[in-house]
Formats: C-alpha cells, sequence, structure tokens
C-alpha cells in the first residue's frame, strides 16, 4: 500500500463494532495528545534522545559532498579522499569530517521525485509530500513530543537563526511548535527590573492559593496544565543561560569558526547538552545555478569546521550514543554540470548524511551509478528518512499520537524504516 | 462567591428513560423550556444546582459578546431585582453593540480557523460578518452567500471562504463537509472511512461534484483572484481498497442525486473560458449548492449549525467533536439534538434570538461545581440498565436490517452502473467530439465575423473613394484647367481599382469563411445529433441508477439513525454502570474499613501478647539462670559436706576401736595412764560425733537448698515453655491478623480507586451530557479583551480616543450641551478603542491560538504564554497605577476589605469570600508601606489565575 492517502490510514480493517470495542463505550477525553502505546512510551523514558538536524539550505550538490564521481563527465574538479572507514571515501571538500566517518552513516540512494525548493524541504522536514488542506507536523515537532520529558521546562524544537514561534506543529499544537532562537534567551525569560526574586515568589503563591481555591471546586487536566504552565516558565528563566552562546569561552568559539554558522553550531551543542529533543541549525546557501564549485569550496569549508567540531565534541561527551545527526537539504544537484559552472534541482539520485544515537556507524546504505545519474541499488525516498531518523532515537515510526480521540499516525504509514541502518 | 452560594445541593433524578422513538408533544412553551424538559426526561443520575447570579452573570458576558464584564456593569447587575436579572440580562447583552462582533469573531474563527489575508483580509471577512449579524441575516442565508460568492466588488469579502482555500475542490469538500454538514469526511476521499461507518466515498463525491468545477482565477497576480467555473468535468472515483468503481452526480448528504439541465455543446457557458476571462457557465453546480444549503432543509445541515450553537454556548456540543456527527458518536441527547435542528430551522435560522433561548435553559444556568450524591438507587439503576440495554438491542436489529437493505441497493447500484457504463462513455466521448465541433464552430463564427466587418470597413472605404473619385471628376470637367485635379484623379483612379481588386479578395474570403462556418456549424449539427442519440440511450439507464442510489442512501441513512440509539445506549448503561459502581463503592467502603480497623486492633492484640509472652519467657529465663547457679553450688556444697562427714564417721570408727583397745588395755593393764588415755580417745570420739551432728545437719540445710533450687529451674523451665507457647499462638495470631489486615488494606485501596475512578468518569460523563457545566479555557479573544477589560486598558483607551476625537473635531457649543451628540461622541471613541485595541488583541492571538487551518477549541498552555504572563511589558503597564484603571482605583482604596472587594469584582466577578479578603490584608501588610506594588502583583496574580483563563 503505497499511495499517500491523505487520511494515512494504513489498515482499514476494522469494523464498526469492533471499534467500538476497543474505546470502551466511546467516552474518550480530547486535546491532550499522547503516545497511544504506552509500551512504546516507556520505552523511550530510558534515555533522554535527541535530534540534530544540519538543513543545507538551497540543495547541498551530493557530488561535492557524500558521493562524489572523481573522472567522470559529472564529477567537477575535486578528488575524493579515503575517511575514518576503509573504503568509503567523500569529498576532499569535507577533510575534518572524513575524520569522523567511523561515527557517521551515508544514505547515497535517496529519490524523492522533486525539484522544487518548497516542495522539497516539506518532504524532507514533514517525511510527507504536500498536499492542500493537510497539515502534518514537523519532525522537530514530532520528535518535540515524542521525546518530550516531563521535567525539562526548556522548549522542545528549536530552530537555531529564527526569531518567533513557528507554525509547524499542526495537530500537536504549539506547544511543539518550533521556537527561534538567535543566540539570546527567549523573549520574555527575565524578571522585571522592578521586581525582586522575593516579591515574585509572594506574589506567585498568591496566585497558587488562588489556584488552589478554583481547584477544589472543580479541576481538570487543562486547569492542571495551565497552572504547570507558570512552573515550566520559572525553571526556564533558571535556566535561561542555555541559550546564551556568549556564555562559551572565546577558545570554543574559535574551534568551530569564526562564521555564524560556527556559532550555531557551538548554540546547538548548549542545546542539547541540556536535554532539548530537537534542534535545528540551517545553513545557506547552495542553491549553485552558477559556480557550483566556488562555493561548494567556500560554503563546505565553513561547514566542515563547525560540523565536525559539534560531532567530535558529541562523541568526547559521550552523547552521540542518545544524539542523532542528521545532515539534509531538499534536494540534491543535477550531476550535468550547466554551462555557468552550476549545478542545478536535482531530487532523483542524492545523498544525506546521518549518525550517531542508534545509527549503524560507518554503514552506507544504496548506492548510485558510476557518473550518479540514478541510483542503482536500495531506492529510498523521504518518508522512509523519516521513519528512519524516528527508529533511530527508539521511536515506534509506525505508531500513533492519540489526539482528541482521533489516532494520527507518527509518520507516512505506506513507508518505513531503513532498518538495516538502525543497531 | 459567597460561602452560602458555594454550599452545594443536589437533586437525584431518576427518571424511567423514554423510549426515543415516542414523540413527546411540547406544546406552544417558549423553545429553552422545551429543551429543559427533554433533557430532564431521560436525565439519570445527579445533576448540578443552579450557578449563582454572578458565574451566570460572567458566562453571559463571555459568550454573547466575549469578555468579562466591566465592574460597574457588575454592580449594575447586581441592583437589580433578583427574579428578572438574569432574563434582562441576557436581553441586555444581546441588544448590545457588542454582539454581533463578537459573534464575527467567533464564526470567522470557526469557518476560517484563523486562515484569511492571502486573498481577502480578516477584517474585511469580519466586518462582512457583523454586518450580516447586525441585520440579523438568517444562518442558512448567510452559509449561501459564502458558497455561491462570486468576486465582485460587493461579495468579495463574502468569498474569503472560498478563495482562502484557494478554490481547491478536496479542501472545499472536507471543509465544506465539516463546517456545514458537521463531517470530517477527509479518508472518504480514498475509500469509504475506515473506523467511521457512515462516512462513504459516494458522499465525499457527491458533495465534491458541487464544487470540482471551480477553480482559482488570477491571470494576472497583480490582480485580485477571482473564481472561474467550467461547464463540464465529471468526477468519477475509485475506492484504493476495493477498487469499487463508480461516478455521481452532485448530492447533498443523506440526500437525491441533483437532476441537471442539459445544455447543447457549445451553449453551456454564459462567459465562455478565455485566457484573462473567468468563464461563467450558464448552470452552476456551486450555486446549485448554495441554493440546496438556502433550502435549509438538508438534515446534516440542520444538526451541524444547531449544534455548533450549543457548543458555542455551552462549552461543548450535543454531538461532540462538532465535525463528528456520525452513529459512533452520538449525540449526548438524541431527542434533543433533533428538537433543536428542527426548532432553529423553523425560526428561520435566526442566530441571536436561538442564542437567547439557550442562554434562558438550565442547562445553561447549571453550576459547575460537583459533589459526589450522598445516596444512589442501585435497583433502580439496573432495571434501567435492562431497559436501556433492550432498547439497544431492537435499534441494533433495525441498524443490520437497514445494512443488508443498503448493501442490497449498492450491490443492485453497481450492477445498473456497470450496465451503464458504456453508454456513459459513448456519450463522454460523443460529447467530447460535440464540444470540440461547437468550439470550432464557434472559432469559425468569429472568424466570419472578422472577415465581414473586415469587408464592410473595407467597402466603406471604397464607397467613400468612388463618391471622391466621382465628384472630382465631375468638378475636373466642369473646371477649365483640370490639370489641377488631374493628379487627384489619378490616384483615385487607383486606388479605385485597388479597391475593387481587394473587395474581391475580402468577399472571396468571406466567403470562404462562411463557407467554412456553415461546415463547421454542419459538423457541429452532426455532432449535436450524435450527442443527442447517445444521450437518448443513456437517459432511460438513468433513473434505475438514481433510484437505486436513492434506496441505497436511505437505507444507511436509516441504519445511521437506528445505530445512533444503539451506541447512544452503550454511552448511557456505561455511565449508568459506573454510578453503580461509585455508588457500590462509597457504600462498600465504610463497612470495609470498620472491618479493616477490627482486624487492626486485633492484631496489634497479638502483637502486644508476642511481646508480653516473651518478655516473661526472659524473665523464666533469668530466674531458671539464677536457681541453676544457686543448685550447683548447693550441691557443691552437699558433695563436700558428704566428704567431710564420712571421713568424721570413718575417723569416729577408727576411735571406737582405739578406744575399745584402750579400755580393754587399761582394764587388763589397770593402767592409769592407759586409762587416763582412753578417757581422752573417749571425749574425742564424743567431739567427733558432735561434729558429725553438725555437718549432717550442715548437710540437710544444703541438701534442701540445693533441692529448692532444682525445683526452681523446673518451674522455670516450664513457665518459659507455657510462655514460648503463648507467644507462638500470639506470633500467629498476629500474622493472620496482619494477612487479613493486608488483605482489606488492598480491599480499601481498591474500593477508593474504584471509587475515585468511577467519580471521575461519573465526573466527565456528567459533563458529557451537560448535568454540570464544563471547564473549558477562553478564547485567545475572551482572554485579551477580558484582560484589556479587568485591567482597565480598554476603558483608559476610550478616553485616549475621546481626547483625540475632540481634538480633530471638537464639539461645538451647542453640541456639548447635548446628550445625543455627546451619547455619540461617546460611542465613536469607544469604537476607535475597539479598532486600536484589536490589534493588541491580534498579537496575543498569534501566541494563544492553534496554527491555522487547524481546529481551534484545544486548548494549549504553553512556557512561552505564561512568559509573557509573568515578564510581558505589556502586562505589567497594563497593571501599572493610572488614573481609573483597576490598579489606579485600588490604590485610592483604605481598607483591605475594599480593596479585596474591587479588586475580586473587577478581575473575578464576583465578592472575596472572608479567608480571601484576609489574604489581601495578610498580603498588604506584608508588602507594608510598598502599597502601589502590591496591589499590582495581586491583580496580576488573579489576572493569571485559573480561575480568570478558564469559562466555567
Amino acid at each position: 500500500m503505497k499511495a499517500g492517502y491523505a487520511c494515512q490510514s494504513p489498515e482499514h480493517t476494522l469494523a464498526r463494532r469492533q471499534f467500538l470495542g476497543s474505546v470502551a463505550g466511546g467516552f474518550v477525553v480530547g486535546g491532550l495528545g499522547a503516545l497511544t502505546n504506552p509500551a512504546a512510551a516507556a520505552a523511550l523514558e530510558r534515555k533522554q534522545m535527541r535530534v540534530l538536524v544540519m538543513f543545507m539550505s538551497g540543495g547541498l550538490s551530493q557530488l561535492e559532498s557524500w558521493d562524489p564521481k572523481p573522472k567522470t563527465d559529472t564529477g567537477g574538479p575535486f578528488r575524493s579522499i579515503p575517511t575514518a572507514v576503509p573504503g568509503t571515501h567523500i569529498s576532499e571538500l569535507l577533510p575534518q569530517t572524513a575524520v569522523h566517518m567511523d561515527k557517521l552513516a551515508l544514505i547515497r540512494s535517496i529519490d524523492t521525485k522533486n525539484g522544487d525548493h518548497g516542495k522539497g524541504r516539506y518532504q524532507m522536514t514533514f517525511g510527507r509530500n504536500q498536499m492542500p488542506g493537510v497539515a502534518y507536523p514537523h519532525l522537530g515537532a514530532v520528535c518535540a513530543k515524542g521525546l518530550e520529558r516531563a521535567d525539562n521546562p526548556l522548549p522542545g524544537h528549536i530552530k537555531i537563526g529564527g526569531g518567533a514561534r513557528g507554525t509547524d506543529s499542526a495537530y500537536l499544537g504549539p506547544k511543539y511548535a518550533s521556537i527561534g532562537i538567535d543566540g539570546k534567551p527567549p523573549a520574555n525569560s527575565m524578571r522585571a527590573s522592578n521586581l525582586t526574586e522575593d516579591v515574585d515568589i509572594l506574589r506567585n503563591k498568591f496566585r497558587q492559593k488562588a489556584n488552589e481555591r478554583f481547584a477544589q471546586l472543580r479541576r481538570t487536566a487543562e486547569t492542571d496544565v495551565y497552572t504547570q504552565s507558570f512552573e515550566q516558565a520559572r525553571q526556564l528563566m533558571e535556566r535561561r543561560d542555555v541559550f546564551d552562546v556568549e556564555k562559551e569561552p572565546g577558545s570554543e568559539k574559535e574551534r568551530y569558526g569564526d562564521s555564524q554558522l560556527g556559532k550555531h553550531c557551538l548554540m546547538a551543542r548548549r542545546l542539547l547538552e541540556n536535554g532539548i529533543p530537537f534542534v535545528q541549525v540551517s545553513h545557506s546557501n547552495y542553491d549553485t545555478h552558477n559556480e557550483n564549485f566556488n562555493f561548494h569550496l567556500e560554503q563546505l569549508g565553513e561547514f566542515d569546521r563547525a560540523f565536525s567540531a559539534l560531532v567530535g565534541d558529541l562523541h568526547e561527551r559521550g552523547m552521540l550514543e542518545t544524539t542523532l545527526v542528521v545532515v539534509m537539504s531538499e534536494f540534491g544537484r543535477t550531476p550535468k554540470i550547466n554551462a555557468r559552472y552550476g549545478r542545478d534541482h536535482w531530487g532523483k539520485a542524492w545523498s544525506v548524511c546521518v549518525g550517531g544515537a542508534k545509527i549503524q556507524p560507518g554503514a552506507i546504505i544504496g548506492a548510485t551509478n558510476a557518473n550518479g545519474t540514478e541510483v542503482s541499488e536500495r531506492s529510498v525516498e523521504h518518508g522512509d528518512l523519516f521513519h528512519t531518523y524516528l527508529s533511530a532515537v527508539g521511536m515506534e515510526s509506525s505508531g500513533s499520537f492519540d489526539i482528541g480521540g482521533r489516532d494520527m499516525p507518527v509518520a507516512d504509514p505506506s513507508r518505513g524504516p531503513i532498518s538495516e541502518l538502525i543497531s | 462567591m459567597h460561602a452560602s452560594v458555594r454550599s452545594v445541593r443536589h437533586r437525584l433524578l431518576l427518571v424511567v428513560f423514554v423510549t426515543a422513538t415516542t414523540c413527546t408533544v411540547y406544546g406552544d412553551e417558549p423553545l429553552h423550556y422545551r429543551i429543559d424538559q427533554a433533557f430532564y426526561a431521560t436525565a439519570v443520575g445527579p445533576v448540578a444546582e443552579k450557578a449563582d447570579d454572578l458565574i451566570f452573570a460572567r458566562r453571559a458576558y463571555l459568550d454573547l459578546i466575549g469578555r468579562i464584564p466591566a465592574i460597574d456593569e457588575v454592580r449594575a447587575y447586581l441592583v437589580r431585582p433578583e427574579e428578572n436579572r438574569r432574563t434582562e440580562l441576557i436581553d441586555q447583552l444581546l441588544a448590545s453593540e457588542e454582539v454581533s462582533g463578537h459573534l464575527a469573531t467567533t464564526f470567522d474563527v470557526m469557518l476560517m480557523e484563523r486562515r484569511g489575508g492571502k486573498h481577502v483580509k480578516s477584517e474585511e471577512f469580519r466586518a462582512w460578518l457583523k454586518a450580516s449579524f447586525d441585520q440579523n441575516k438568517p444562518f442558512h442565508q448567510l452559509a449561501a452567500e459564502l458558497i455561491s460568492a462570486d468576486t465582485s466588488d460587493a461579495s468579495r469579502p463574502s468569498a474569503a471562504f472560498l478563495l482562502e482555500r484557494d478554490v481547491e475542490p478536496n479542501l472545499l469538500t472536507r471543509e465544506i463537509a465539516r463546517m456545514f454538514f458537521g463531517m470530517d469526511l477527509q479518508c472518504a476521499q480514498c475509500h469509504d472511512h475506515p473506523n467511521v461507518d457512515d462516512y462513504k466515498q459516494e458522499d465525499y463525491y457527491g458533495l465534491y461534484s458541487f464544487v470540482s468545477r471551480s477553480s482559482l482565477f488570477q491571470p494576472d497576480k497583480k490582480k485580485p483572484a477571482v473564481i472561474a467555473e467550467a461547464a463540464d468535468g465529471q468526477s468519477p472515483f475509485k475506492s484504493v481498497f476495493t477498487s469499487r468503481e463508480a461516478f455521481t452526480s452532485p448530492r447533498m448528504p443523506g440526500e437525491v442525486e441533483v437532476t441537471e439541465p442539459v445544455f447543447e455543446a457549445g451553449d453551456e457557458y454564459k462567459t465562455r473560458p478565455a485566457k484573462t476571462v473567468a468563464s461563467v457557465p450558464m448552470y452552476s453546480r456551486r450555486a446549485k449548492l448554495a441554493e440546496f444549503v438556502a433550502g435549509g432543509s438538508n438534515h446534516y445541515f440542520r444538526r451541524n449549525i444547531a449544534n455548533r450553537l450549543w457548543a458555542m454556548m455551552m462549552g461543548r456540543g450535543l454531538v461532540h467533536p462538532v465535525d463528528m456527527h456520525h452513529s459512533m458518536n452520538p449525540p449526548s441527547h438524541p431527542e434533543l439534538m433533533t428538537l433543536l435542528a428542527d426548532e432553529f430551522a423553523a425560526t428561520n435560522f435566526e442566530v441571536k434570538p436561538f442564542l437567547r433561548e439557550l442562554a434562558l435553559t438550565d442547562v445553561y444556568q447549571r453550576s459547575h461545581q460537583f459533589t459526589q450524591p450522598a445516596n444512589i438507587e442501585v435497583n433502580n439503576l439496573a432495571a434501567t440498565i435492562e431497559q436501556l440495554q433492550q432498547q439497544r438491542t431492537t435499534a441494533n436489529d433495525l441498524t443490520l436490517q437497514k445494512e443488508d437493505e443498503a448493501q442490497a441497493a449498492l450491490e443492485k447500484l453497481d450492477a445498473a452502473l456497470a450496465t451503464a457504463e458504456p453508454q456513459r462513455a459513448a456519450l463522454a466521448k460523443v460529447r467530447a467530439v460535440a464540444t470540440a465541433a461547437a468550439k470550432k464552430r464557434d472559432d469559425a463564427v468569429t472568424a466570419q465575423q472578422a472577415k465581414k466587418s473586415a469587408l464592410g470597413a473595407r467597402q466603406a472605404f471604397a464607397a467613400v473613394v468612388k463618391e471622391t473619385l466621382d465628384r472630382t471628376s465631375a468638378a475636373a470637367d466642369l473646371l477649365a484647367s483640370p490639370r489641377d485635379l488631374a493628379e487627384t484623379v489619378a490616384i483615385l483612379k487607383t486606388r479605385d481599382a485597388g479597391n475593387t481588386a481587394e473587395l474581391q479578395k475580402l468577399q472571396q474570403a468571406l466567403d470562404a469563411a462562411v463557407k467554412a462556418s456553415a461546415a463547421a456549424n454542419e459538423v457541429l449539427t452532426s455532432a449535436r445529433a450524435a450527442d443527442t442519440t447517445a444521450r437518448d440511450k443513456y437517459t432511460p439507464l438513468q433513473p434505475p441508477l438514481r433510484q437505486h442510489r436513492a434506496a441505497m442512501v436511505k437505507a444507511f441513512k436509516e441504519s445511521q439513525q437506528a445505530y445512533i440509539l444503539v451506541t447512544h445506549r452503550e454511552h448511557e448503561v456505561e455511565y449508568l454502570r459506573n454510578l453503580i459502581r461509585q455508588a457500590e463503592a462509597a457504600a462498600k467502603l465504610p463497612t470495609t474499613q470498620t472491618v479493616a480497623a477490627a482486624i487492626e486492633q486485633q492484631y496489634s492484640v497479638a502483637v502486644q501478647t508476642v511481646a508480653t509472652s516473651e518478655m516473661q519467657m526472659a524473665d523464666a529465663a533469668k530466674t531458671m539462670t539464677e536457681a541453676a547457679t544457686k543448685k550447683a553450688t548447693a550441691s557443691e556444697t552437699v558433695t563436700k559436706l558428704t566428704l567431710a562427714k564420712q571421713q568424721q564417721q570413718q575417723a569416729n570408727k577408727a576411735l571406737a576401736a582405739a578406744l575399745q583397745n584402750a579400755t580393754a588395755a587399761a582394764s587388763a593393764l589397770q593402767d592409769q595412764a592407759v586409762a587416763g588415755m582412753a578417757t581422752e580417745l573417749e571425749k574425742t570420739a564424743a567431739r567427733v560425733t558432735a561434729r558429725i551432728g553438725e555437718t549432717s545437719s550442715q548437710l540437710d540445710v544444703a541438701t534442701t537448698e540445693m533441692e529448692t533450687a532444682g525445683q526452681t529451674v523446673a518451674d522455670m523451665q516450664a513457665r518459659a515453655d507455657a510462655a514460648k507457647r503463648q507467644a507462638d499462638v500470639a506470633r500467629q495470631q498476629a500474622a493472620e491478623a496482619d494477612k487479613k489486615r493486608t488483605e482489606l488494606q488492598t480491599t480499601v485501596a481498591t474500593l477508593m480507586t474504584t471509587k475515585s475512578e468511577a467519580e471521575a468518569s461519573v465526573i466527565d460523563q456528567s459533563t458529557q451530557q451537560f448535568h454540570l457545566a464544563t471547564v473549558e479555557c477562553l478564547t485567545p479573544e475572551q482572554l485579551t479583551w477580558s484582560i484589556l477589560q479587568a485591567s482597565g486598558q480598554t476603558e483608559r483607551q476610550v478616553i485616549t480616543e475621546l481626547a483625540k476625537l475632540n481634538k480633530e473635531k471638537p464639539l461645538t457649543e451647542e453640541q456639548k450641551s447635548d446628550a445625543a451628540a455627546l451619547a455619540q461622541r461617546q460611542t465613536d471613541a469607544e469604537a476607535a478603542a475597539v479598532v486600536s485595541l484589536t490589534k493588541t488583541v491580534a498579537g496575543f492571538v498569534k501566541l494563544f491560538a492553534a496554527e491555522q487551518g487547524q481546529p481551534q477549541d484545544d486548548f494549549f498552555a504553553t512556557v512561552d504564554q505564561a512568559l509573557l504572563f509573568a515578564n510581558g511589558s505589556q502586562m505589567r503597564s497594563w497593571l501599572s497605577p493610572s488614573g481609573d484603571n483597576l490598579t489606579g482605583r485600588l490604590l485610592k482604596l483604605e481598607t483591605s476589605d475594599q480593596i479585596a472587594d474591587e479588586l475580586y469584582l473587577s478581575t473575578l466577578v464576583r465578592k472575596p469570600t472572608t479567608d480571601e479578603i484576609q489574604d489581601v490584608s495578610q498580603y498588604l501588610a506584608a508588602r507594608g508601606d510598598r502599597k502601589n506594588e502590591a496591589v499590582q502583583e495581586l491583580a496580576w496574580a488573579l489576572v493569571t489565575s485559573s480561575e480568570f483563563r478558564f469559562q466555567y
């Protein structure tokens, strides 16, 4: 069953009476979604898993990065270099990343059949094809909810570089929408200068007493959630430094490189260290219709330094086994080099780099033909990748969220994870 | 809320169920009365008491005009006579300026789910809605206008419903089904709904066909988009699961297919499609849908809107979620749902009078407080359950029967579809040919007209040339020196000759065009004839199709209605079982607790006994040890003395022998010395004998001592053994008691869990059945307007706007003394304040509302919202004392009683309790001379409290 139905319902065998039996009379308390499979939820309790997405905006060339084809008609001027994994070569533009390839894996057989930026971005970060009038949650929202920790007051879905709250959580609700962080603590996270902590505690006690009185008459899940949000706000205020990248020593900044990306990667490390389940860093701009090679030389130089420092740090701090790292784009770039030394949009045969969490280190999934114009084995698409990411952090990707009594599949039920990549 | 009001009383209603099929005649009572009657007719279990006057007022303000009342409004309300207070308030609010604005906001959010701004600004759509509510436009008319909207300037705002969804037919189908028919048919796009038997792909495409020919048309991106509609386009569909293929004409949910007019190929358009022109068909399917909606007779349409209005007032729908009307999700009160739907339609779908009736019901005015009923008569409930289950069985039988009928009709329909398919395909083919021929004919006619007008123009030109030539020639003839004109005449002659040739050419072209046109016409005529022939073959096949489909839809609808009763009765049984479970647990709990207490007592007695026995054992052991020591010592002494006695006796024997010898010797020898010695011996023997006596008595003493100690040891052993036995028995008793105790503890815990779970379920179910008012969050708009109102920011804005107006357009002296002019000025200022504060509200909505296109009734409390409340500068500035705003007023008050009163009335719309007054007083005292800050902190704490955040 491979069609992308709007309802995404995998099995359609439930008869009316069976269904009714399963909901015991049908009184369903709605509003607050939860993982419907308690076993899956319990499994996640064990470790705080995290996801880091490096989004190479514009479309990273697979030929200048993960799947080089030197000395072919499509290969371009750069060589390929050996990596920490014997037999695995990547582009010479990523020398420092090559050192860490024993911790990472490559998927070289992606066919998303799309060359549009907006659609590609949607495919890769929402795990499905965009359909009019149907909204699905972003990977970050799914992770923020699926990997949520009740005791962590920090927001679960962060986009570094943005500003306000995003609209990307669909039916999961604003709680899981992305929060844009630009290196400063979130808005309103600082107590007003004319309010002392003692007085703040005092007024909050008065508020809590009022809440308790109200709760004595009638208490609901919603009134609880409301009162808890203030407690979370208080905890976040105490930890607002987490968001302040200026707290990092100068030597660290030097190691990550004096670029915006370097700063953002350092920021990402801080956030992941503090147990935030999903962090996305973007790097712009790889849309190289002109001068593909010069642009990649420059951009990947920045990326190689920051990314390798980050992967190295995650590894050294023992966080890589609980942190999935993904380097993705909206699509790849054409093997054919155009008249302006550029490469154009290409969704037919391209690559993504993953690593950490339950990803098999050093694995290579799939391949393209000799000059990279076609996938030659193990063709996968964005839906499979989405399942793979979730599986890599221990989520049941074929499970559902219970949204007000309706089951919403976590990922496209017509696809599944690349199971050989998951340990 | 006064303590007295908060005390809770409950009625326990145990009413025998009215069978669902029985129709109760209520007569000409007002609707609110009939609603309550319908409610009480089936109410079983505890029903909450009427909410107090101030809770009612807060509720009514929020529901009818979207904000809490100002303190002046609260005080004015409280001085009204109690008996009419509520009715008067409802009427006052429904007549106020604010009601239409609030309804516009509510309907905008409901219909658009925060979509807007792509093609039509949200404020324009809201203004259109507000104007509609000001005119009391009936809802079916409003809905019809939304569906039929064209994009002329006048109706552009109402086109927002279509335009903001990019006139995308699948999206429109889903949304029209959800918003106007209460059904989320999304899954039915690709197949019958997997979990909801009622939602059929047939229904989806029936609706889809109404809108599938419409599309967004925007040839020039700089100009506003418009809506085009094609005259053709069928919507065949195929299930991705069963591969069933079918097609349908437009069909309203639960109704028969539309019969559509047939136009000859080429005559279908009012405005033919062209590159820059939006096409308009002669027959618009979308307009047809609007016409049906405007008719207001559709079963689902009526129920949907009545239920949504109910949900608006009551916090949840009789059917909930409101877009899930289907038989597995029955209304909480099927009879009431029908009553509401019929009555709303009967009163011409007028929203405000309907809201008035809802607000007047007991259901609306019920408290949100719940106390478990003291006693529930389980036997009566059991009987009711029995009755409900019988009703369920009957309804289920009917469902199955109707499902079979529907299935049979479906099979017939599919057979008829298969039979008709060749004719239908043939017709479609022929029709396509005819349409192409019509286009060719039209093109030919256009070409012919172009040729004709070219010829006409040339003919006119030629005539002018000819006439000029004639006149010039005549003039030349008359003139003396014709040479002057010769050149002109020559030119004219050349032109004339040229014209003749050109006219000939044009005439030929026209002739050709006429011919082509005639030929095209001929082609068209024969194509049309073929079309007619094909149609004549197909037409007779249609009635059976329609008939089978109608039979199927009817049977499905009947099975659905029967099944509503099945699921409804199941829900009722579930509820009653919970009541029983709760009652039984509540009844069992005290006796079990008493038994548990007794066992607890036994256990502790046994434990005590064990302790005592063990102590006795220890005592005995100690005594026994001492006695044993004594016995040992005595025994040693006895041994020693016995030995001494033996020695003494032997000595005595020896002495006696010696004495005898000595005595014999002395008498034989008459030896004086020997006799003296014998005397000595005799003396010695007497001394030894005496010593033996001493030793013997010592021995006796020691022996007695030894025997006594031995006895003590034996005694103590016996005593210890007895104590041990006693301890063993007690220990066993304790263990048994402990086991029982643990069992009972578990039993009590289970009972308490059962009871509290049942209680929680009963509360949920009571809320779902409107026995108890819901507790729902305020919408983002209600929340923000209420904060603005409570803090006094609204009033401050009005004062600002008034000053602005008075500066820009000062009132004349005459106007200043004219009450009407002053009132008008005030109204203008209030309107201006609403406009400027609407921007503030929009800022809050961004943070507090769900994403666009998502359901807007879920509650979210996020950290960023709490941070805004805690530290946002806006909130701080609203709550800082200024003039007569809330904190400004609080600051001016003297006593903490006064402050508490003003504070609670302004924010929570109620009077503070004694405890709360005391808390305020303590807070103020704690803050000493920082009263300025203290009042801000208090106001902040109440505005951010859950009581403020929720509607209850």
